[in-house]
């Protein structure tokens, strides 16, 4: 194989984002004899046995040697039986000779005879090589130096179903899924706008997967779009497996446990998002689409925050804010409040505590880490059995060994109850990473507390509110938009303001035009959507 | 690398982290001390301090409460010492435990320690922040052992018991309530001059009423129940408490529950001696009558003539002890005098003492029966 | 030199001079003005804050007709290079000295109140670190952090003194006006030093947005201070008593150490309080650390200035860890509020005075 990787064109960033295939070049170009065409695709996928290559023949006499190229299990057998080789084969028999030869033919098949929806020409090995690989059939004719490109993308692929991840109760139910396509697809028929653009490139030396990035003109800040077509573009790895191969080769600060992009698996979330003028990647292979910038207010946020009532989301917001803020300092405060400041607690409870805690042989410090960590591995084990061991998993660990331990006496029934309050907090964040990230913060809060008590919280949190407000993604700031605020965006922020209400778009994106209602650069279209509508 | 950098000084606060721990100590390894008594003790200069220590373990009973149901919820250790700090580091000779005062509810203080100088035995609950400013304070009728003594049956804590007592102004004005802060704060701004309330105790319970009379940071002496509540009135502080009074028809008693009052003190003549004047309101309902019942106007208006007068006599009685026999200012006369009269009270501000026995004061009564109950 | 979009918004000034002027300091003002003033420290701390405002108006003044400049520059166009730079000096070690006071009166009551064994080297060190890892970033940062942590900060402080409020009793404030002027004068002279921080405004002109704002600007910051320092004045006097006050070293936290929280969730509430005014030291130690390394920056016309942090840092340090207890460290801290003074009115004054003599403007140069 060393000798294909010598062959790859190594050179960085010198090409533009949407031309960056590297193995074989384009600058190879097709020859004239299909023979040795059909030999140059086979030198750079030799030992592929699932090539197949389909050699057929056209006319009575002289005959010319036509040739499909595709793998198998990639194609869409359908297509390529009605739609390329039934009029290849069949109706070409009915044409005079002269048109089998060269330019003109290959005109002819192109133009009038093959009825697949989707073909392009191509003069290079780079192209045709590359549509092989992405499951497209390539057609070669003798004495032609192009090659046609045809469509029949198809494979097994999961449908649409509805996000695990996700769950609402009132929402829609489809989800992403691992095809590129469709997932655009599910965007675009949110937004029929024909501002609403796609770009495509490729990104993964080996795996060249389709990573598209979706914006609409006009609503999100171009200085956003640039800034994530640049970062993409820099991207020089050989694989991009999922989405967060991008997320974490894009996003600005890597030592930050806070994920910088938003990650979604619910189309309706990235429509809304690209209303609000964000940039949606969406990445081939992958169920999960990512949002930039991503702000901690966006983070904590789930999709039904939008469809239900407003006092109801601005209630279940601030118990998710209070949530996230105990889900990393519960156990710090415990230690704090019962090593350090006894004095803090009210009298009765300091006394339970300390009954509780008579005769366990660690300190609460240790207590705590054990418990949390413990935690930790139980709910990772949780993760990776199948679904109902997990859940026995989880009453077994929880329950059983919790009490177990309780009894013998090695951690206090306090603690348990401070551990359990803690890992339940952190899942009431909507996003997984983030809650992660919190519960990361959870272990140095535990070490900060262990030496200073409240002081080393503060000092903590002191650090970690210089992090957020010193953070950026792509741009905007984290914390916005409770850095520079503004009381009209105060409606979309801890509580959510009725919709009605919420005129502008969120400032942190700075769309080009802030209007969310009473938009009247969409008028036009509107009406033109309910035209269609009527048909 | 800019980069790195951040990681290394992670690495080291967190090296700091594993060194630290200095003000760490394990809830189960403090003793928290629920109040405290001082008596004197017969070495010159020392005092002895009854400490009482709830036992965490035994208060939680838990399921495993069986066997150690019999044992005491609170234990009472005594030490001498210099001060209250010095007691407590002479009990870590015998005890395996740090004393721990952050939660101290109670602060007794035997009679002849208030005789002496109180200035000395309350300088460390000032000074150190571990003491708690929302202690109670209360004195107590000779020694303040008898009182840590007590087995109380109502709460499990003996400081919760004593605490709540003293804090019960609500169904009573016949003790002087106010907590270590309060106490500082009257001793600091009267020039050691304050009321606080007496106790006493037997066996199974403490009983409050009355107050101890403190000058210049000293016993001088008692009021009894009546007087202490004349000197709330007098204050202000009455929240709560009754008053039995005769019926207006003469043949029984009616008992008059105080909702409220409120006092003031406004001075009337400034020569040759201030003369001050007292309009004190008071309201209250008709809790229950033994004979007679109210059937019109007039005997409510009567009623509350007649209650007027008792409270009349109740602060009278308060303010000639204090006034005359104590000679002791805690009805902050000479405050009132600095707060609205500050010239006034530079020319007497020297000879007050002498001038204090002999003021004038004119109290007028307002009572307000606000509701009589359900039955007329 | 920092980057040109490195500016600060009016908004953003206000609250970083407002966090800037309140310190740890505030939790012992009460004391000060009772010993002055008795029951009127509260209209001394009134007094204290129009005499701050006036002599704001030297330092706006200056802002307004040098707007590119801070006053290392300024100073040297108005009395030439050798002497400015010795200005320049005075300034690097007053900011220094500035911050060493705040982390050091903060760790000492720390120590007093929160965490007693713990050694002052750990609280000044960390401390330290955290604002060495916030100024780092810039001007423009640090005005945000202290965007987000002043209501952070005040709103539950705000929150603690009005639970003491059932408990105190207004007529400690009378008498109503019965200080000699002498006392009163002195009284409001030494109150002026609570608002130290105000000198910041000497580096930062350059880097606001709307520099013509400024007078507008220093009203609301020494407005909102001066009402800050006169409800706490006046909370404590009306629930510890002005004598009780004269006794406290801190009767601001003295005051969090008498009540209790509403349903008796906390017993008692200094630590947390205390965790909170480690917000309050922290704002003030960032604001003078980073001016500190600003005019070094500007002295030395260096375009690093990450670089000058490093240089300050151990110094800092040092000067916090020398003095040997609180008595020590008080006289410190009221020999830099003296310097606040000069620092703050008396040099710009001049300075002011020789411009307008020598006609020098931010234009002429």
């Amino acid at each position: 194989m060393t000798n294909i990787f010598s062959k790859l064109n190594y050179t960085k960033k010198k090409e533009l984002y949407f031309e960056r295939d590297m193995s074989p070049d384009k600058s190879k170009k097709l020859k004239k004899s299909i023979k040795e065409n059909i030999d140059g695709v086979h030198s750079y996928l030799y030992d592929c046995d699932d090539i197949i290559t389909r050699d057929f023949y056209m006319g009575q006499t002289p005959k010319h040697q036509m040739s499909l190229m595709f793998i198998d299990g990639m194609v869409d057998k359908d297509t390529l039986q009605n739609d390329i080789l039934k009029p290849l084969m069949i109706f070409t028999r009915q044409f005079p000779l002269e048109y089998s030869v060269g330019e003109n033919f290959f005109n002819m098949v192109k133009e009038g005879l093959l009825t697949a929806g989707d073909l392009k020409e191509s003069d290079n090995f780079g192209e045709v090589i590359l549509g092989i690989l992405s499951g497209d059939t390539v057609l070669f004719l003798d004495k032609v130096e192009k090659a046609l490109v045809i469509s029949t993308r198809g494979w097994e692929k999961r449908g649409v179903q509805e996000p695990s991840t996700e769950a609402v109760i009132r929402g829609p139910r489809d989800g992403f899924t691992e095809t590129y396509r469709t997932n655009v697809a599910l965007v675009r028929r949110r937004l029929k706008d024909p501002n609403l653009k796609v770009k495509t490139i490729k990104l993964g030396r080996h795996t060249r997967t389709d990573v598209g990035i979706m914006f609409i003109q006009g609503v999100a800040k171009p200085s956003i779009v640039d800034e994530v077509l640049k970062r993409l573009n820099t991207v020089d790895t050989s694989s991009v497996l999922e989405s967060g191969y991008i997320e974490q080769m894009i996003e600005g600060d890597w030592l930050s446990p806070f994920p910088q992009l938003r990650r979604t698996e619910r189309p309706d979330v990235v429509a809304a998002s690209l209303v609000e003028g964000n940039v949606a990647i969406i990445c081939d292979n992958t169920p999960f689409a990512l949002l930039a910038p991503a702000t901690l207010l966006s983070l904590f946020q789930s999709p039904e925050d939008y469809y239900e009532r407003w006092y109801i989301v601005s209630m279940i917001r601030i118990l998710r804010f209070m949530a996230a803020f105990f889900a990393f300092t519960f156990p710090a405060l415990y230690i704090a409040m019962t090593t350090f400041h006894p004095g803090m607690l009210p009298t009765d409870l300091a006394l339970s505590i300390a009954a509780a805690r008579e005769g366990v042989p660690f300190s609460a410090v240790l207590e705590a880490l054990i418990m949390v960590s413990s935690l930790e591995v139980l709910r990772e084990a949780g993760v990776r059995l199948p679904g109902p061991i997990g859940q026995t998993i989880g009453i077994v660990g929880g329950l059983v060994v919790g009490e177990a331990a309780v009894r013998a006496g090695i951690v206090s029934p306090i603690m348990v109850i401070v551990v359990a309050v803690n890992a339940i907090s952190s899942f009431a964040i909507p996003n997984y990473s983030v809650a992660i990230g919190f519960r990361l913060l959870t272990f140095i809060l535990i070490a900060l507390a262990s030496v200073a008590g409240l002081y080393g919280i503060m000092l903590g949190l002191l650090g970690l509110t210089i992090h957020l407000v010193t953070l950026k993604s792509f741009g905007a700031h984290f914390l916005s938009p409770f850095v520079s605020f503004r009381w009209s965006e105060s409606k979309d922020t801890i509580i959510r303001g009725p919709i009605p209400s919420m005129e502008i778009r969120p400032g942190y994106t700075r769309p080009e035009d802030l209007d969310r209602i009473n938009d009247r650069r969409h008028d036009t279209i509107d009406k033109a959507g309910d035209e269609s509508a009527d048909e | 690398m800019n980069r790195y950098k951040k990681l290394w000084i992670c690495l080291l606060l967190s090296m700091v982290a594993m060194v630290g721990c200095w003000d760490m100590t394990e809830i189960d390894r403090r003793l928290f001390v629920g109040s405290v008594g001082i008596d004197t003790s017969d070495e010159i200069n020392k005092y002895t301090f009854h400490f009482s220590l709830p036992i965490a373990r035994e208060i939680i009973g838990g399921e495993g409460g069986g066997g150690g149901g019999g044992g005491k919820a609170v234990a009472t250790v005594s030490t001498v010492g210099n001060s209250i700090v010095d007691g407590a580091r002479n009990l870590a000779l015998r005890l395996n435990r740090d004393l721990f005062f952050e939660h101290m509810r109670v602060i007794v203080i035997g009679e002849d320690v208030a005789r002496g100088d109180l200035k000395k035995v309350i300088n460390p609950l000032i000074r150190l922040t571990e003491f708690n400013r929302r202690s109670r304070i209360a004195i107590c009728e000779g020694e303040a052992r008898k009182v840590m003594e007590v087995n109380p049956w109502t709460e499990k804590l003996k400081a919760e018991y004593l605490e709540t007592v003293l804090a019960s102004t609500g169904l009573s004005g016949k003790f002087a309530e106010l907590d270590l802060g309060d106490f500082l704060r009257n001793l600091h701004s009267q020039k050691g001059d304050a009321l606080v309330s007496k106790m006493a105790a037997n066996k199974t319970q403490v009983s409050i009423g009355g107050a101890a009379v403190i000058k210049d940071f000293r016993l001088v002496g008692w009021l009894d129940e009546e007087e202490t509540q004349g000197a709330n009135f007098f204050l202000g502080k009455i929240t709560g408490g009754d008053i039995v009074v005769e019926d207006p028809q003469g043949n029984g008693t009616v008992t008059f529950i105080i909702l409220g009052e409120k006092s003031r003190l406004s001075l009337k003549a400034k020569e040759p001696i201030p003369e001050f004047s007292l309009d004190v309101y008071v309201a209250g309902n008709i809790a229950s009558t033994t004979h007679g019942i109210i059937l019109s106007l007039e005997d409510a208006e009567k009623l509350q003539g007649i209650v007027s007068k008792e409270i009349t006599a109740q602060i009278s009685k308060g303010v000639k002890k204090l006034k005359e026999i104590y000679k002791v200012d805690v009805l902050k006369l000479s405050d009132h005098l600095y707060k609205h009269e500050p010239e006034l009270w530079r020319k007497y501000e020297e000879s007050w003492g002498d001038v204090y026995p002999n003021v004038k004061i004119d109290i007028k009564v307002h009572t307000t029966v606000k509701n009589i109950g359900v039955i007329r | 030199m920092l980057t040109n979009n490195d500016l600060i918004t009016v908004p953003q000034t206000v609250v970083l001079i407002i966090t800037t002027i309140l310190e740890i300091g505030l939790l012992s003002l009460p004391r000060d003005v009772a010993i002055y003033a008795n029951s009127d420290g509260w209209i001394v701390v009134i007094i204290g804050g129009v005499l701050t405002f006036v002599g704001s108006l030297v330092l706006s003044t200056l802002v307004r007709r040098f707007p590119n400049d801070t006053f290392i520059e300024y100073s040297q166009k108005v009395i030439g290079k050798v002497p400015a730079f010795f200005l320049g000096i005075v300034l690097i070690i007053y900011f220094t000295l500035a911050s060493c006071i705040v982390i050091r009166t903060f760790a000492e009551v720390i120590n007093a109140f929160m965490l007693q064994k713990t050694p002052r080297e750990f609280i000044i060190i960390t401390q330290m670190l955290l604002t060495v890892y916030l100024i780092r970033h810039g001007i423009e940062p640090t005005a945000r952090i202290a965007e987000i942590l002043f209501p952070i900060l005040i709103i539950p402080i705000f929150a603690m003194y009005l639970i003491a409020i059932p408990k105190a009793d207004f007529t400690e404030l009378l008498p109503f006006l019965n200080t000699p002027v002498k006392a009163m004068a002195m009284g409001s002279l030494n109150t002026m030093f609570s608002f130290f921080g105000i000198e910041i405004l000497l580096m930062l002109g350059p880097y606001m947005r709307s520099p013509e704002r400024i007078y507008w600007t220093m009203f609301v910051s020494v407005a909102v201070s001066t009402m800050i320092y006169v409800f706490v004045v006046i909370v404590v006097f009306a629930t510890i008593g002005v004598q009780n006050t004269k006794l406290l070293i801190w009767p601001g936290m003295t005051i969090i150490r008498t009540i209790m929280a509403p349903g008796k969730v906390f017993e008692r509430l200094d630590a947390l309080a205390l965790a909170l005014w480690t917000i309050a030291s922290f704002t003030t130690a960032n604001s003078f650390f980073l001016t500190g390394a600003l005019t070094f920056t500007h002295l030395t016309r260096a375009r690093e200035f990450k670089f000058f942090i490093t240089i300050l840092f151990p110094w800092i340090y040092l000067f916090a860890s020398i003095p040997p207890n609180v008595l020590v460290t008080e006289k410190l801290v009221y020999m830099v509020k003296i310097g606040s003074i000069t620092v703050g009115i008396l040099i710009p004054l001049i300075i002011l005075v020789l411009s307008i003599i020598l006609k020098k403007r931010s234009g002429a140069a």
